[in-house]
């Protein structure tokens, strides 16, 4: 029976391993495993994934907390990294059902009004996105660059450089305070989170009271020494009382280890009375438990609303193959598009660009580089389907139209600079010849010349952003269509 | 010592030879030797063939765009410049290296004042000064005699040793200026006056031009500046004549621009292993400078020593030792640079005049990239069979370029506004044009690289 925690630590370093080296910019062809995550599987109405989680589920338990979600392997990690300071011993905890219900209430909610990217702070596949795409990459990008260094171009190996990237305030913020706060709540009690706030581990839950396969405690060569419930950091084993909550179990199987008299099984069911059934809320704190949530809602509520009337949803440039209509309702933020843009266009937005609905959703930012014609990267790893897959030949050939160029002849060099001079670097640059050279003449001061002023051809642009990117002084924007 | 030379002199537009420090940067690491220069060493004397006792040093100090004499950005202040210039004149003279060499509009027109300032405290007979008639800039013909005057004053001196026409290349610029305009009666007037000792010329053109005037002339020059390098005799066939024609006319020849502008001394991998094979410890300047040397009549070789390194180097090249190439080390010699011109540089010389570039583009540093992989013969190449066809080498070509330089700092961000080109001493090249090529050729290299499957990141 140790056998299966093992199995258990095997698939999940594997599977976390994939997901985050894929989020650093590797693993060419594994995005399938951030499409079959539960949050991203469920907006994108994904049957196949969302068939295969129930029947394993039903069968198993919540094997997907485990083994299969981001966050919650890196909370055992966590725990696990701070073992040498001291191992922690779990002490089981009364069951919240009705917060967990609360929880998956308020995320459907919000998910309907089209909220999906604030919903998805709660989102735990979204929430490691985050953290990914915002902490682990630049570290990994640090240690790109070493290696570049250290092996320059003549050698065995040869790295190209990245540029180490805060993409903004807010994503950093987020994905700091998240990774902080997850850090304590381990480090505090285990896997709290999975059986509080996660909608995830909540929907799971409610699946898992009655599986095929049920943890068990054989009340014969039990001798109630509590070992189990020490290392049980879902804290739903009490061993002393011999009762496993199996809706909150995650499976990590930890407690098969621990016991030294090989009193716990993982088996199929049998009739057994020591399995506890969700011990149900006291009624007063079901109440409070409501309360609470309607008071959050209602802050959250007023306070979306301020935020809304700054929002400049009309001013924010999606990203390439944003389905108008499912890109609001579908995206939840998880980054994995901002963190793959070869040419870091991709940036998580504030509460203000897309309004707080829109919150960490990726929008286009051409300060650093501009959308490649040849790439169609954040279609192709979207996984809820925000983002549609774009046609290579025609995001080639200018078909796909991302925004409009706008050119501000007063910020225009050649119009502007007291001596004549030449530039021509944005029709130079164009990745569509949408810009052309037309002689002029003007005035600049007392000055009368004869200049090559920029003239943007609008059904040529495709809103690249390299004419933005290029301009030294900005005198191109690319706003969205329509 | 070792390494790189510079060669200074004369050209149009005071544009001058221009040397090579950043190029040769890799030349210095290449041949780290100790420093053998020995302090009694002096350059060998030769007579001066009209009169035949003057005895004129084989090697003289350049004054142009590569002596160290411009402030320049991102290091050492304008003062700090002339004090390392002065430095190396300091030493030249009490080394025997006592001709220098300058022009009206060498370094904007400071190298003249500069080296009145300077010489100030010699004797006026410890040293041999030759300046030139910029002729370009003669108009009218009061043009020349105040130009005259105004360098006599500019050089603290009441006469010169040697006065040049500056960059006589054709017969129309010759007659409309010098004949016509009198330019010439003036100077053979100041001659007569003691104002110039001896007459000559700095000469560009065809060798069978130069035997006319010469003849026309005969008697009159006694010294004449040629371009007599190993990489100017492959691009100009006539060139190897023009010195010929001089010891025909029994006129001095001096050498400008040994090294082409310090690009000959900048030679590495495969042509520099066939020098490195006859004298192992002979640097490529070494080399060109012995070929300069090596020409017939060849009075004085002229080099723009920007380090004094350089200069310790050239003394004991052209020291009392000095051996001309023999026919073999000849054919060596150009066997080795015809290697090295298979690979097309970028004919910057590093000296970072241009810099800073308002857009924030590394010039010389980008410049100096491509110099080391179009020199080492390493540039990507899509004709099939090439060894250079290769993914590898394209993405180790990419890689170095992308690693080296930032976004804002690439040769695609050059808007060819042309603020870099005032300032740039060269003139066989426009920045912003180069630039674009660069900007071309990774762009391409990126295209063919990814086309083939390759990834960048």
């Amino acid at each position: 029976m140790k056998a299966l925690k093992y199995l258990r630590v095997l698939v999940a370093a594997c599977l976390f391993a994939l997901v985050t080296l894929f989020f650093l910019g590797l693993g060419g062809g594994f995005g399938l495993l951030e499409k079959i995550q539960l949050v991203p599987a469920l907006l994108g109405c994904a049957f196949v994934p969302l068939a295969a989680w129930l029947a394993i589920t039903l069968l198993f338990g919540r094997l997907y907390c485990s083994m299969v979600c981001p966050l919650g392997i890196l909370q055992d990690l966590l725990a696990r990294l701070a073992r040498p300071f001291g191992r922690k011993t779990y002490a089981p905890r009364p069951d919240r059902a009705s917060l967990r219900g609360a929880v998956v209430i308020a995320f459907s909610l919000l998910v309907a009004l089209g909220g999906a990217a604030l919903a998805s702070l709660v989102d735990p596949y979204s929430l490691f996105g985050r953290i990914a795409s915002e902490l682990f990459q630049p570290v990994a990008e640090w240690g790109n660059n070493l290696a570049a260094d250290r092996f320059g171009v003549d050698g065995p190996l040869v790295f190209f450089k990245r540029e180490i990237l805060v993409r903004s305030a807010s994503g950093f913020t987020v994905a700091a305070c998240a990774l902080a706060l997850l850090a304590l709540l381990v480090a505090w009690k285990g896997r709290l989170v999975c059986n509080t706030i996660c909608p995830v581990g909540a929907i799971l839950a409610a699946l898992s009271g009655k599986t095929a396969f049920r943890l068990a405690i054989d009340p014969e060569k039990c001798v109630k020494c509590g070992l189990c419930s020490g290392v049980c950091k879902a804290l739903c084993l009490d061993g002393r009382n011999q009762t496993i909550d199996n809706a909150r179990c995650v499976r990590c199987f930890n407690c098969l280890g621990a016991c030294k008299k090989g009193a716990i099984s993982f088996t199929p069911v049998r009739a057994g009375p020591l399995d506890a059934d969700g011990v149900a809320d006291p009624r007063l704190r079901r109440l409070a438990t409501g309360l609470a949530g309607v008071a959050a809602a209602g802050t959250v509520g007023s306070s979306l609303c301020v935020l809304d009337k700054r929002a400049r949803p009309e001013a924010t440039l999606p990203p390439p193959g944003a389905d108008p209509g499912k890109f609001r309702r579908l995206c939840t933020g998880c980054g994995l598009c901002v963190a793959k843009c070869p040419r870091k266009v991709l940036t998580p937005a504030g509460l203000t660009e897309y309004g707080p609905l829109g919150f960490m959703m990726p929008k286009m930012d051409f300060t650093r580089g501009f959308c490649d014609p040849n790439c169609t990267t954040c279609g192709d790893v979207c996984p809820t389907g925000a983002l549609k897959p774009l046609d290579r030949v025609a995001k080639r050939e200018g078909k796909v139209k991302i925004g409009l160029a706008s050119f501000d002849r007063s910020k225009c060099l050649v119009c502007t600079e007291k001596e004549k001079m030449e530039c021509g670097l944005c029709a130079r640059r164009c990745t569509q010849k949408a810009i052309e050279l037309k002689e002029e003449e003007i005035t600049v001061g007392d000055d009368r010349r004869t200049v090559k002023v920029p003239t943007l051809v609008a059904e040529k642009c495709t809103g690249c952003g390299a004419c933005e990117n290029y301009c030294p002084n900005h005198a191109f924007t690319v706003k969205p269509l329509g | 010592m070792n390494s790189i030379h510079q060669t200074c002199l004369t050209r149009r537009n005071a544009i001058g030879g221009a040397f090579a420090a950043g190029l040769c940067l890799g030349a210095d690491r290449v041949f780290a030797a100790g420093d053998t220069f020995s302090d009694a060493s002096r350059p060998r004397l030769r007579p001066l063939p009209t009169d035949g006792k003057t005895p004129i040093p084989l090697l003289g100090v350049g004054c142009a765009e590569k002596f160290p004499l411009r402030t320049r950005a991102g290091g050492g202040g304008k003062e700090a410049d002339q004090r390392h210039a002065a430095e190396i004149i300091d030493f030249a003279l009490k080394h025997g290296v006592i001709w220098l060499d300058t022009g009206y509009g060498y370094h904007g027109g400071q190298s003249e004042p500069f080296l009145g300032r300077t010489l100030k405290k010699y004797p006026r007979e410890s040293f041999i000064l030759s300046t030139k008639m910029p002729t370009w800039m003669v108009k009218k013909p009061e043009d020349g005699p105040r130009i005259f005057e105004d360098q006599l004053k500019r050089c603290q001196v009441d006469y010169f040793d040697f006065y040049l026409l500056h960059s006589v290349s054709n017969k129309s610029d010759f007659e409309r200026v010098y004949e016509k305009m009198g330019v010439l009666d003036y100077l053979i007037e100041q001659k007569k006056k003691g104002r110039i000792r001896h007459l000559g010329m700095s000469y560009h053109g065809k060798s069978d031009f130069l035997d006319e005037v010469l003849t026309k002339y005969e008697g009159l020059f006694e010294c004449c500046m040629m371009l007599l390098n190993a990489m100017e005799f492959t691009w100009n066939k006539d060139g190897p004549n023009l010195p010929k024609v001089a010891v025909k006319h029994h006129v001095g020849v001096l050498a400008m621009e040994p090294l082409a502008g310090g690009r000959a001394a900048g030679m590495r991998g495969e042509a520099l292993d066939i020098l490195k094979k006859v004298h192992p410890n002979d640097s490529a300047g070494r080399w060109g400078i012995r070929f300069a040397a090596s020409q017939p009549g060849v009075m004085t070789v002229f080099s723009g020593m920007g380090k004094l390194e350089y200069l310790k180097e050239n003394i004991e090249t052209l020291s009392e030792n000095f051996k001309p190439l023999t026919e073999e080390e000849t054919k060596t010699y150009q066997e080795a640079m015809a290697v090295f011109m298979k690979n097309p540089s970028i004919p910057c010389t590093g000296c970072a005049y241009c810099v800073p570039c308002p857009y924030g583009v590394k010039i010389p540093q980008i410049f100096a990239w491509y110099n080391e992989w179009a020199q080492g013969g390493r540039l990507p190449s899509d004709k099939e069979g090439d060894k250079n066809d290769s993914q590898d080498l394209r993405r180790r070509f990419l890689a170095s370029y992308y690693n080296k330089f930032k976004a804002q700092e690439r040769a695609d961000r050059c808007l060819a506004c042309r603020k870099c080109q005032v300032p740039c001493p060269q003139w066989t090249f426009r920045i912003s044009t180069e630039m674009a090529k660069v900007a071309d050729l990774v762009a391409h290299v990126e295209e063919v690289y990814v086309k083939k499957g390759g990834v960048i990141r």
